[in-house]
């Protein structure tokens, strides 16, 4: 479980985030959503102990997550970063048996533990047949899903991750994220998420954080903070929302500015669906 | 369960590099400007090995006492720079990383040659004295070259320091030649362009327990510099602190080096060579990839010695010279392919 309170930092004189307070508990899955630049990738930073806070705390399985050793934060917490696996030579099931670091001790091989955890995981995630396949031969997606497996055998608390779907086409970014939605049922983990993709968050997340200029401007379930006028006050573009047909979650549709919808419609439209 | 694949590789790839070894030292030592007779040279090694009766001590005393410590020497350090290399090559995650292209070598060299000259500490480290400056000296060189490359540690920025701490370094190490006298001098530049030639059994005491230390920490944390390989974030997410152990292990690598020019003066090359053919012969998994080096880098410096000592005979060439022949139409190559680490 993941708990924030008040944090604030800045850069070089420049506030970068301020006053944010939200807790992520366990079997929960919590989106991050807001304009570039709006501080959410400092916040995945402050979040895996990368950088300190200003001021505020971090809190993982409630103790300050400086206090951990590095170890055993590890074992804890996995992060998946923004810029995904690099292109080495590696093979899928080393890359994959690597999030066992933490688990093992100071000699180079790995324990028969280990190896179960990492065929149990390839075989969830579909990797099985490709676990000889060199990852840097493999397509963004498959490369994506492979670092998803590694946090999966690291078996942690939490879960954060640094926009996952971006850059992968619409089956990718839709295997990534059931994965990571049926681990979460499994193993109770507590989920932190940034996308950009509103409507996937919407779909996926059960609690949205949307910040603008590393200000919390909405804290709450995706009906309740995807509105019309928030989208536009933090955006500054005019969507129209509507309910998906089947899960019956906010979806945001843009319009291109030559059809002239202004805010007062979208908010009537969407007060008739409502 | 499965036996884990890298451990066979592991077995196969360095029980075959053995194999060659031995075969190359066998050759090596079987050949040399003294005119001995092949069944004589193997009597006298089986000899000191098992006992049993032995040829002339003149024989005996060549075979023995000046190519054999030569011959394992070679291979030792060998060895130790292919290793070194690995280690650079990995934790700063730069295909063109190596003692010598790094400058640490040079560093390593101006240590090494102070010791000798002066003698300076021979009282109290005894014959660990050159080795122990020459560390001294490679881990200046080592940390200027990261202060001067600091932001993001690109390739290029990386080699052009090295390039200011090597002229840096270069030109101490001439100035303390040129108010040496002319005896000295001779002697010490045939060293810095690196040799082997009238090395003794002390020598290989003298530098054996460091090469030993480096190579056995850093293969127990070589899945620690398969996370480096992966990136330095990927480390610290998985636990490890970052800093603390790249520190380690570019010192570790560093004792490797400089006690290598300690006995053998500035041998270029091997360092960047041997780990880039093994990377691309076995992989990127340090735990087999930095054993595999180790052993590929001591089949091929004495391999290279025994070149150095025949070509020519019954002159002899500087080894520094055909490691140089071997890696720099190499190192251009790499430079002009462009560069990605583990390609």
């Amino acid at each position: 479980m993941l708990e924030v309170e008040n944090l604030k930092k800045s850069y070089h004189g420049q506030t970068i985030l301020q006053g944010l307070e939200f807790t992520v508990a366990a079997g929960e899955m919590m989106g991050v959503i807001g304009p570039n630049g709006s501080g959410k990738t400092t916040l995945v930073r402050l979040l895996s102990n990368e950088t300190e806070p200003d001021e505020g705390e971090v809190y993982l399985d409630g103790r300050l997550i400086s206090q951990w050793s590095g170890r055993q934060r590890a074992l804890r917490l996995a992060v998946l970063p923004q810029e995904g696996l690099p292109a080495v030579p590696f093979t899928v099931e080393e890359v994959i048996a690597t999030g066992r670091h933490p688990h093992q001790g100071w000699w180079p091989w790995s324990g028969r533990m280990d190896q179960k955890v990492v065929e149990r995981v390839m075989k969830q995630t579909g990797l099985l047949s490709k676990r000889d396949r060199r990852i840097d031969r493999l397509s963004g997606g498959e490369r994506q899903l492979v670092a998803l497996a590694k946090a999966m055998v690291q078996e942690p608390n939490v879960l954060i991750l640094d926009e996952p779907t971006t850059y992968l086409d619409i089956a990718h970014q839709v295997a990534v994220l059931d994965q990571i939605q049926q681990w979460r049922n499994q193993e109770e983990l507590a989920v932190l998420v940034v996308l950009h993709d509103l409507n996937l968050a919407s779909q996926y997340c059960d609690r949205l954080l949307l910040i603008k200029e590393g200000v919390q401007v909405a804290e709450g379930t995706p009906t309740e903070v995807l509105t019309a006028e928030r989208i536009h006050d933090v955006y500054g573009i005019i969507p129209q929302i509507i309910r998906h047909p089947v899960t019956q979650l906010p979806q945001v549709l843009l319009c291109p500015s030559e059809h002239g919808t202004s805010l007062e419609s979208v908010s009537l439209s969407y007060g008739i669906l409502r | 369960m499965k036996r884990e694949s890298w451990l066979i590789r592991l077995n196969i790839c360095s029980g075959l590099l053995i194999l060659i070894l031995f075969l190359v030292m066998g050759v090596s030592i079987s050949w040399g400007s003294a005119d001995l007779r092949l069944a004589d040279v193997w009597r006298v090694v089986l000899a000191h090995l098992v006992g049993g009766a032995s040829v002339d001590s003149a024989t005996d005393a060549i075979v023995w006492n000046i190519r054999l410590p030569r011959v394992i020497l070679s291979a030792l350090i060998g060895a130790a720079l292919a290793g070194a290399g690995v280690v650079f090559q990995g934790v700063l995650r730069n295909p063109l990383a190596d003692p010598y292209i790094l400058g640490v070598s040079s560093g390593a060299a101006l240590g090494a040659a102070l010791a000798l000259l002066t003698g300076l500490g021979t009282t109290l480290w005894g014959e660990w004295s050159v080795p122990l400056w020459a560390f001294l000296f490679a881990a200046i060189a080592l940390f200027l070259v990261l202060g001067l490359a600091r932001r993001g540690m690109r390739t290029e920025t990386l080699i052009l320091s090295g390039v200011v701490v090597q002229a840096f370094f270069g030109a101490m190490l001439m100035l303390l030649i040129s108010v040496t006298s002319a005896e000295e001098m001779q002697r010490i530049q045939f060293w810095i362009m690196g040799s082997v030639s009238l090395r003794e059994w002390q020598h290989i005491y003298a530098v054996l327990p460091f090469f030993l230390a480096g190579g056995v920490v850093v293969w127990l944390m070589s899945r620690t510099l398969n996370l480096f390989a992966l990136g330095e974030r990927y480390a610290g997410h998985l636990g490890v602190s970052v800093n603390r152990t790249r520190t380690w292990l570019l010192l570790l690598a560093t004792l490797m080096t400089a006690a290598a020019v300690a006995v053998s003066g500035t041998i270029g090359f091997v360092g960047l060579v041997i780990p880039h053919m093994m990377r691309r012969m076995i992989g990127p998994d340090h735990r087999v990839l930095f054993p595999v080096s180790v052993l590929s880098g001591a089949v091929f410096l004495v391999a290279a010695d025994t070149l150095a000592r025949t070509v020519l005979e019954p002159r002899e060439l500087p080894i520094g010279v055909v490691t140089a022949l071997v890696g720099v139409p190499f190192f251009a190559w790499q430079l002009r392919r462009g560069i990605r680490l583990g390609q």
